[in-house]
């Protein structure tokens, strides 16, 4: 019997051994920074220009005699194929992976591109965890029971002496002592990328509250939008893909030729590469998510300046 | 095999954040922090193995989530 976290340990180790430049991200980083998530899946994100090793080690991993005899299979909402123009257009895949006739169903999810991060961030850091920054950020859904962990990680961070930890954390007391102890071109900085952290020594704790409600209620919306953009296509193709040939999915195929199926398939049924790249499609889903937060919370316009992070930040 | 992670060696935080960490994930896991880190893994595979945890994908958002009930309903019950 395998354990979740003896599973991602493997995992971990197999894309180590095969030089797929990989971070681990979202509940299994968090546990690994000592906050507790009791989530058994992984999530990773692999470097754009790695998809092809990564299924290559996969495929291995299938093979019974010179392999480990796992089964490996995309899910039934599977996201896109694991292919680098797919995921450098923002898609995800999800995996589901039985390392062993006895064993549970391991979830894997992929991320070329994380949602909410700047590539040119990720892509610098080493070590196999994601920074807690990273993570952090990832965190921001549009789900409430991820924004605790926003916060633990941003305090974390903090404590263990990055400011950086200041452009997640929600926790106004922290605030208040963090934010005197700064240099001026800290501050700076980090107002440029998070604009309420000018309001900390103006704001009395009301205001301040409710300043980080607003920012919060932002990044929800505007994510909301964005992953609805992937949910609408990626239904519209299931659909055609179905209404054809799909039959019963997933197969109990071998998944090198599941691999190929979903990679012919997507191209086949047109499931758009990146449907956020369209000309003004980034800025029409910022402004819609920010004109829902104004409607949603009666925000002022004035408030709005003060908590409104630039468009590259929350649609980089 | 070295299972602990180069990152995440048991770094010293002060009374502060596990305040922080009650106030937003509870005591209990305030006190599953505190652990050294092989005792919290320890703990969390006890966990791991006592609850059937939920699935991350359960439901959308795509890049987070979905599984054959989401795709049921998501899928089919508009076509």
């Amino acid at each position: 019997m395998t354990t979740p976290l003896q599973f991602y340990r493997i995992f971990r180790d197999l894309l180590k051994e095969q030089g797929v430049r990989a971070l681990l991200t979202s509940g299994m980083a968090c546990v690994e920074y000592g906050i507790q998530e009791t989530t058994k899946d992984t999530d990773w994100i692999i470097h754009p220009d790695e998809f092809e090793k990564l299924v290559a080690l996969l495929c291995h991993q299938e093979k019974g005699l010179t392999g480990a005899n796992w089964r490996i299979s995309y899910r039934g909402i599977f996201g896109a194929p694991l292919d680098r123009q797919y995921h450098l257009g923002g898609w995800t895949s999800h995996l589901a992976i039985w390392s062993h006739a006895l064993s549970p169903e391991e979830h894997l999810d992929f991320f070329g591109k994380p949602p909410r991060v700047d590539s040119g961030l990720w892509l610098r850091e080493t070590g196999s965890i994601a920074s807690r920054s990273t993570v952090a950020a990832m965190k921001k859904t549009d789900r409430e029971k991820d924004w605790p962990f926003v916060n633990s990680l941003a305090a974390q961070d903090w404590f263990s002496g990055s400011h950086e930890g200041l452009l997640h954390l929600r926790d106004i007391p922290v605030l208040r002592k963090a934010w005197p102890s700064l240099t001026g071109d800290q501050r700076q900085d980090l107002v440029k990328k998070r604009p309420l952290l000018g309001r900390i020594e103006e704001s009395n704790d009301i205001v301040l509250e409710r300043l980080l409600i607003i920012e919060k209620n932002l990044w929800e919306r505007v994510n909301r939008l964005r992953y609805q953009i992937y949910q609408t296509e990626w239904k519209s193709f299931y659909r055609r893909w179905q209404k054809d040939s799909v039959g019963r999915w997933p197969t109990s195929e071998s998944f090198d030729i599941q691999h190929h199926r979903v990679l012919n398939a997507a191209r086949e049924y047109s499931l758009p590469v990146a449907p956020l790249d369209a000309p003004g499609e980034r800025k029409r889903v910022y402004s819609m998510g920010c004109d829902e937060t104004r409607m949603l919370l009666s925000v002022t316009d004035s408030e709005m300046g003060f908590v409104q992070p630039a468009q590259e930040l929350i649609l980089p | 095999m070295n299972d602990k992670p180069i990152v995440n060696q048991d770094i010293s935080l002060p009374e502060e954040y596990y305040e922080l960490l009650e106030r937003e994930l509870g005591q209990e896991k305030a006190d599953w922090a505190r652990l050294p880190y092989d005792e919290r893994m320890k703990e969390l595979e006890r966990i791991h193995a006592t609850f059937n945890t939920p699935d991350d994908l359960s439901c959308w958002p795509p890049e987070l989530g979905g599984d054959a009930a989401a795709l049921t309903d998501s899928i089919t019950s508009d076509v």
